[in-house]
């Protein structure tokens, strides 16, 4: 497995240094641990600050974050993108915290389990339950493949220039727009956003074969 | 670039749940959810699929962070030391895409770089005001 870069499950130099610096923190070593904070409070705080009203409120969900992740610690696979993890406990902290302060009535989810215990489990999108997370432990192989398969696509793509064929795919598959309007958006033909549509679901079906999330996007089609 | 589409995507609904928008995105569509029941609905309908294992293509991008920009190519956007189309694709990812990780991790950079900045010219200025002081008019 491969990818462009330090990002998804792909072991590279930062994944390595970060893993050492985990094995440190998991060690007890409190310089290790005033390094990842300094590393990562100011991208956290940055991700948090836009969604609430106070630096305070930013900084006690950067805060129960880090605890989050500390008691997530013996579950964390060091082989994961260190700052996805952390972006990803931090969601689920700042989607409690507008919860519980009425801005997501609609939402039931808790970040805590049927047992009060706090759900820093995180291995596949979306939901990040470790309930929801069970539910898909047979789904897990298929996402690793899938992932690794669009990260060898995007590296090709960056390599070659490609960046009018990235955002094309970024807009259909990240942000599921239609093809008319990401041709509208980027000033392409319709045809030609559905061309590279076509060839992109046709390399990803020749990498992970009839993977349901692919399937999907070619039924879309 | 001007065009966004009227509609909510499914892939902008789960997005959005995961706070992976940007804010003004993230404010229209709970204003969005908060007006339409339909919306709702689909988004409960979406959360149901979830919880029973589904995943899309675009839920697997994001989690896995396939396009992002690592933290020296970032650095390095900061700078203005990306040629012009690379410089152009992470804007878009960040404006367009609404990638909110990338919008955090450059917003950390940037103020890093100020604060690097800062460190650098406050002795600079204490040099520069002491050693010019002396020729200061004095007070009449």
């Amino acid at each position: 497995m491969a990818a462009h870069n330090n990002r998804g499950d792909v072991p590279s130099r930062s994944v390595s240094s970060h893993a050492l610096l985990v094995e440190r923190i998991r060690q007890g070593d409190q310089e290790a641990w005033a390094q990842f904070v300094a590393e990562y409070e100011g991208r956290l705080l940055a991700f948090i600050e836009p969604r609430v009203p106070t630096v305070q409120d930013a900084e006690d969900i950067v805060q129960e974050t880090l605890i989050g992740f500390l008691r997530s610690l013996p579950s964390y696979d060091p082989r994961r993108d260190l700052s996805s993890y952390l972006f990803a406990i931090a969601a689920h902290k700042l989607t409690d915290w507008l919860r519980r302060n009425g801005r997501r009535p609609w939402d039931s989810a808790s970040s805590v389990d049927d047992h009060g215990r706090p759900l820093e489990e995180f291995s596949g999108p979306g939901r990040t339950a470790s309930t929801i997370l069970r539910s898909r432990e047979g789904h897990a192989q298929d996402e690793q493949r899938l992932a690794a398969a669009l990260a060898q696509l995007v590296r090709r793509w960056k390599e070659q220039g490609q960046w009018e064929r990235l955002k094309c795919i970024e807009l259909l598959f990240v942000r599921g727009w239609r093809n008319k309007d990401v041709a509208a958006a980027l000033g392409m033909g319709e045809q030609q956003v559905a061309n590279l549509k076509f060839q992109t679901i046709a390399q990803l079906k020749q990498l992970v074969g009839n993977v349901p999330a692919v399937l999907k996007l070619e039924e879309s089609s | 670039m001007a065009h966004r589409p009227s509609y909510i995507s499914d892939e902008e609904l789960l997005a959005y749940r995961e706070e992976r928008l940007r804010v003004e995105d993230l404010a229209r569509i709970e204003q969005a959810l908060r007006e339409s029941r339909q919306l709702r609905e689909r988004l409960a309908q979406l959360v149901e699929e979830e919880d029973r294992g589904w995943y899309s293509v675009g839920a697997v991008w994001r989690a896995h962070r396939i396009s992002c920009p690592d933290r020296d190519t970032l650095a390095a956007y900061c700078c203005g030391a990306l040629p012009q189309n690379e410089a152009d694709y992470i804007r878009f990812h960040i404006d367009v895409v609404g990638c909110r990780l990338c919008e955090a991790e450059l917003t950390d950079a940037q103020r890093r770089q100020q604060a690097e900045e800062e460190a650098r010219a406050t002795p600079r200025r204490k040099r520069l005001y002491e050693s010019s002081l002396r020729y200061l008019p004095s007070d009449r």
